[in-house]
């Protein structure tokens, strides 16, 4: 039975190809996943039929250019193929030219003749490296410089005018397009390709030349057969990217170098050769554009160009930087499955989303970044109608309902899956896994009105619109540190970063390292790539956390550093208690990523305070603290009193509270009884009880800081504590047997894929 | 050495030396210089070849005579002697003298085929270039010199010649003097390069570096710091960018290229960043450059009353420090021992880390220096300003001659591979090509360059 999850989970196992071979795919996924949580947040915009559309449209080209990269890379030599760009410039224009010429008129002629310049082209490139065997790099950079003059000479500025069956091609407001079919395409003749014996060679031939050649593989075939392929995509790139820009530009190519290096470097791909993939391509492509997204939607006007280069270069930096760790992490995530990892990061991604979809009240869908005029029509008539629909957001969007409602169906179809799953295998942590989804769920339904007034409804003044318009979270336009501290609000920026930073960090670190220590079977190794790990992690948070802090307190969600925390320490559980897990059955990692979710569902759901109005009070914001990266005046803004206290103090419905503590008390149980591993005497436990408790008030004076009295959750922890070995004799049934099952599979020899 | 070879080789000797001579006449007639130039040249050019051929001739024919003896043939009557020599070496160089043949054959179809192409002046540069030919390969043939230093400074004279007879004022003191400008700039740039490349990695940051340390003197002399403190505050930038570099590409061993693109790209987004942030306009920062940075690095800087610009003696002098110090001194032969070989590098106990890094240090000292004195010469920051040596300082290091695969090569090398480089600019400016045109035919001629012998051995030597 076990067996049949395995089969369902894991499908990169169960294929029979190396289990490792897929692992350096998980830093493009926590690039991936990190930087669309951050883009939803600063755009939701980007989730929807036209944001779809544009990314797909916007990043065809790159993926393109990157599996041409990509298949030149996996043949060793450090082929970086520097021309790449300058090579699509020159497709481009000289098709342009020809065509304007009235040459190839029609679709077919058009596409061959790409074709036909990007095959000769590493045709010879190939043949050069061959037979005048001058290092790959050397005939890039000449190429490089060859092909960037000649574009200019061909075309002196961008102009030109694209075929008129690629004008429909620039579109972008629809997810099915030209562009998607033909990424589709060339992405399944990529699979085909991987399923050859050449593609064996091929990175049989990356990974160690020598002894391909001295096993007898065709090296001069299988090196023009990878550089045929190279020149395939980057005529199809190129072609994607004439669609996209409608016109000729022979002025791309060194941004587009280095873009598509930067895409293949963050998609895990070893320049060094042997590895690399068509997934990774995809992953490394898009994080480019989320990064420009990011980018565009802050307001650096004139410093846009130089924060863009800044930034890729310190994305390719700081990718390489995680490259060195990456060995570490494959160590440390040994019974990490990829696609497990992958259904995390989607799920937390799929969290944000509701929640901006839920939260971001006068955000509707429509148009891109630029589509804010017809959001204020749209608050403009909610408000005149006077409807409820700016609570929720849902009603009030026109048209983008449908990723919410795909997000939700994604949602209960894994729930069912989960529940399922958890049915079969009838015993006590399903059921009281259940008991709690049913609290929360009533907890959901019963959470009362959420009637929110906007004040804010004079819109003629500018600064009003800024104020209601702009991306609030994780913007620094509204950052309004400190607040909530009685002494140093007003004051200083300086002193209020300090004390986010403190508090966030001090937290993280102290019930990571708390968790790490309660764990004594770990090993030296792993505690210390946990903390890098975590050092990672924690910068992105801390500046989550300092961003959103204080934004919160005029919103009526809840999912602010407390959300953040509860990620993050879940995330934490799930990477410390991975590696030790009793065996490699992934329906512990399932039920930790569902937990998780759990968390944050009910966070989000349970803690949504009611009846908080939005300010009218303009000063409590800033003026926009960095435009143009000048910082704003900070002293001009007066707080009247602490905000704190007005989130669980007396709002709570006894339900709710109730579903929380059952919620909280079951998850401290489960991790740790996974703490212990297995081993379950009080006595044992007894020698923990210090440092659990330490932990658990920690973890709770996040509650704390939000207003939830302290008594309350010092009689949590002691029910907690005090109860803890009746739960884990419930855990311990569902253990037993699970060790049982493994047992008598591995008494009939069926679980051949397991390493134990 | 028997007389009627060493009569024979003589003879030639001085037929070559007295052509090449009046060739140096005829050619300061034609550019109608100064005759007591004239004179000297031609005078010294005699007497140079006669030189050069006197010392070629006589290993020439030992060696000759060294392999018949080997091979074991009886001496032969002499006529037939001198007979067979003249045929042997043609026929044991038929390769060269096939094409040497079709090269003039090519020269003389293009006479007949293209109006107006036959001229005193292509005539007489032809002739050079011919001859240049053979006196290349005879030295590449018979003397013991290393192969790519001898094809480097083949081309370099060779295209120096042809830009001399087709391009007018080529020759000028003005033009030479800014050639020689801008190929030290090249040459300070490529010193970091060169170690790099020596240790098999490669810095891409050195362009970004240029800019952003020209764009940041600019602005901190602009902002009122003191000039003298402002270009030892960019060194020391160039210095700790050179220490990141080295410190995260000696950890990614293999990606080094990447790394220092993208260092490279930080540099030039944060210091624009930096810059732009006081002053209104984005990118360009104008100001006062200092006389004596001016001084340093414009084409009428003065050293000591001397017409020389400094950059230029500064260029020879980092020369002679790195050619004597990596062939004389501990650290260089380390260095070579770094760059052939690591294990054996590891088990001499070097430290391969304190190297990589210190090249890397190296090379971003001396990329900030640069950036730093192309400031003098433009009197302006402009980020691009270093743009072009993405390219060229790799260009340079490989046409010289260094492996990029580390190990094998020198600074000596580079400096005839920066000349080269800058002769072949100037030339294909002096022709009258648009950038574009410049840039296209740059690209595809530092492929052959490169091909002409820093081939890697086929696979199956390698194993």
């Amino acid at each position: 039975m076990v067996t049949q999850v395995l089969n369902a989970i894991k499908p990169s196992q169960v294929s029979g190809s190396d289990p490792q071979s897929t692992k350096y795919l998980i830093v493009p996924i926590f690039i991936f996943f990190a930087l669309i949580i951050f883009a939803l947040i600063r755009g939701p915009q980007i989730i929807s039929p036209s944001g779809i559309g544009t990314a797909i449209m916007v990043s065809t080209p790159l993926i393109l250019a990157t599996y041409a990269l990509t298949a030149l890379a996996l043949s060793g030599r450090v082929t970086v193929d520097l021309s790449m760009g300058p090579l699509i410039g020159f497709i481009n224009v000289t098709t342009i030219q020809l065509y304007g010429a009235g040459y190839i008129q029609s679709p077919v002629a058009y596409f061959v003749c790409a074709l036909a310049i990007g095959i000769i082209y590493q045709f010879l490139y190939a043949l050069i490296v061959l037979f005048v065997r001058v290092q790959p790099i050397i005939v890039a950079l000449s190429m490089f410089l060859a092909f960037s003059g000649i574009n200019l000479v061909i075309l002196p500025r961008p102009g030109g005018r694209a075929p008129d069956w690629m004008l429909s091609w620039s579109a972008g407001t629809e997810i099915i397009q030209p562009t998607l079919i033909l990424l589709i395409f060339s992405t399944l003749i990529w699979y085909a390709l991987t399923h050859t014996a050449f593609w064996q060679h091929l990175k049989l031939m990356g990974s160690d030349e020598k002894s391909a050649y001295t096993s007898g593989v065709r090296i001069y075939l299988v090196r023009i057969g990878a550089h045929i392929i190279g020149g395939v995509y980057a005529a199809l790139a190129a072609i994607a990217f004439t669609g996209l820009i409608g016109s000729g530009d022979p002025t791309q190519g060194t941004t587009y170098t280095l873009m598509a290096i930067t895409a293949l470097v963050l998609g895990g791909s070893s320049l060094v050769g042997g590895r690399g993939g068509a997934f990774g391509a995809i992953l490394g492509a898009l994080n480019i554009y989320l990064i420009n997204f990011i980018l565009s939607t802050f307001r650096f006007e004139r410093f846009q160009s130089f924060v863009t280069d800044l930034s890729y270069g310190a994305v390719l930096v700081a990718s390489l930087l995680i490259l060195i760790a990456l060995p570490y992490i494959q160590k440390a995530l040994k019974n990490l499955s990829v696609f497990v990892f992958f259904v995390i990061g989607m799920l937390s991604a799929a969290a944000v989303q509701i929640h901006m979809k839920f939260d971001q009240v006068t955000r509707g869908t429509v148009g891109g970044f630029g589509g804010k005029s017809k959001d204020a029509e749209i608050f403009e008539k909610a408000l005149e109608s006077g409807s409820d629909c700016l609570i929720t957001g849902k009603a009030c969007a026109e048209g983008g309902n449908s990723t919410v409602w795909l997000f939700i169906a994604i949602g209960i179809a894994s729930l069912i899956y989960l529940i399922y799953l958890l049915i079969k295998h009838r015993d006590a942590p399903t059921v009281s896994f259940i008991i709690a989804s049913i609290v929360i769920f009533f907890g959901c339904v019963f959470s009362g009105t959420r009637n929110v007034n906007f004040v804010n409804q004079d819109l003629g003044s500018n600064l009003q619109y800024i104020l209601n318009y702009a991306p609030q979270y994780f913007s620094s336009e509204y950052l309004r540190v400190g607040s909530g501290l009685p002494d140093f609000t007003s004051s200083s920026l300086l002193v209020g970063v300090a004390y986010a930073i403190a508090t966030l960090a001090g937290i993280v670190f102290f019930t990571s390292a708390i968790v790490i220590i309660a764990m004594p079977k770990f090993r030296k190794e792993i505690k210390s790539q946990t903390l890098v790990l975590f050092a990672i992690a924690v910068s992105f948070i801390v500046f989550a956390g300092v961003s959103y802090y204080g934004v919160e307190a005029n919103r009526q969600s809840f999912f602010g550093i407390d959300g953040y925390a509860v990620i993050l320490i879940c995330l934490l559980l799930f990477l410390l208690t991975a590696p030790t897990l009793f065996s490699q059955v992934n329906l512990n990692n399932i039920f930790i990523v569902f937990l998780g979710l759990l968390a944050i569902l009910g966070i989000y759901f349970l803690g949504s305070p009611s009846g908080i109005m939005i300010s009218d009070d303009g000063s409590k914001y800033f003026s926009p603290i960095i435009t143009e990266l000048s910082i704003g005046d900070t002293s001009s803004v007066k707080y009247n009193e602490p905000i704190r206290g007005e989130f669980l103090g007396e709002n709570i419905t006894l339900l709710k509270e109730t579903g929380l503590i059952i919620f909280a008390i079951f998850v401290f149980q489960f991790f740790t009884y996974l703490t212990l591993q297995g081993k379950i005497s009080y006595q044992r436990f007894k020698r923990y009880i210090p440092i659990l408790s330490i932990a658990a008030l920690t973890w709770s004076s996040l509650f704390y800081g939000v207003g939830y009295p302290f008594w309350k959750m010092f009689l949590i922890t002691v029910i907690t504590i005090l109860s803890a070995p009746l739960v884990w004799q419930a855990f311990s049934v569902y253990k037993v047997k699970l060790k049982s099952q493994e047992g008598l599979e591995k008494w009939g020899g069926l679980s051949e894929d397991r390493n134990v | 050495m028997e007389k009627r070879t060493f009569n024979f080789s003589k003879g030639l000797g001085i037929f070559f030396a007295v052509a090449a001579g009046i060739g140096t006449a005829v050619l300061g007639y034609v550019d109608r210089t100064d005759w007591v130039q004239v004179a000297f040249y031609s005078v010294a050019v005699t007497a140079l070849v006669l030189w050069g051929w006197h010392h070629f001739s006589i290993k020439w024919s030992y060696r000759i005579f060294e392999k018949k003896d080997e091979s074991g043939q009886v001496n032969k009557p002499e006529d037939e002697v001198k007979r067979s020599l003249f045929w042997e070496l043609i026929s044991r160089n038929w390769i060269a003298v096939t094409g040497f043949l079709l090269l003039l054959g090519l020269f003389i179809l293009l006479c007949f085929l293209v109006p107006g192409f036959f001229s005193g002046r292509t005539v007489v540069s032809a002739i050079i270039f011919l001859g240049f030919l053979i006196l290349a390969f005879v030295a590449y043939k018979f003397l013991n010199i290393n192969r790519s230093v001898i094809i480097g400074v083949s081309v370099l004279i060779g295209l120096f010649i042809i830009g001399s007879v087709s391009i007018d004022g080529f020759l000028s003191i003005q033009n030479i003097k800014s050639m020689l400008v801008f190929a030290s700039f090249l040459g300070l740039a490529t010193i970091g390069q060169t170690l790099v490349v020596m240790l098999g990695g490669l810095d891409l940051s050195i362009p970004f570096l240029i800019g952003s340390s020209n764009l940041g003197l600019m602005s901190m002399i602009s902002l009122g710091v003191p000039p003298w403190l402002a270009f030892i505050v960019i060194l020391i930038f160039g210095i700790l960018v050179g220490l990141f570099n080295g410190l995260i590409s000696y950890n990614l061993q293999g990606q080094a290229l990447i790394v220092t693109m993208g260092v490279g790209f930080m540099c030039v987004g944060g210091v624009q960043i930096l810059v732009s942030l006081p002053t209104v306009t984005g990118g360009t920062v104008f100001g006062v450059v200092p006389d004596w940075l001016k001084n340093l690095a414009s084409l009428n800087g003065k050293f000591f009353g001397l017409p020389i610009p400094p950059v230029i003696l500064i260029w020879i002098l980092a020369a002679i420090v790195l050619i004597v110090g990596m062939r004389h001194t501990k650290w260089g032969r380390n260095l070579y021992a770094v760059g052939g070989k690591r294990l054996s590098a590891d088990r001499l106990s070097i430290s391969e880390r304190l190297y990589w890094v210190g090249v890397y240090v190296i090379s971003g000292f001396t990329s900030a220096a640069t950036g730093a004195m192309l400031l003098g010469w433009s009197g302006g920051g402009f980020i691009g300003v270093g743009d072009q040596y993405l390219f060229l300082t790799v260009a340079a290091v490989a046409v010289g001659g260094t492996s990029l695969l580390g190990g094998y090569g020198g600074y000596g090398y580079t400096v005839i591979g920066c000349l080269a480089l800058q002769v072949i600019s100037t030339f294909l400016a002096g022709l009258g090509l648009s950038f574009e045109g410049q840039q296209f035919i740059f690209g595809l001629l530092i492929l052959p360059l490169v091909a002409l012998y820093s081939r890697a051995p086929h696979i199956r030597e390698q194993i």
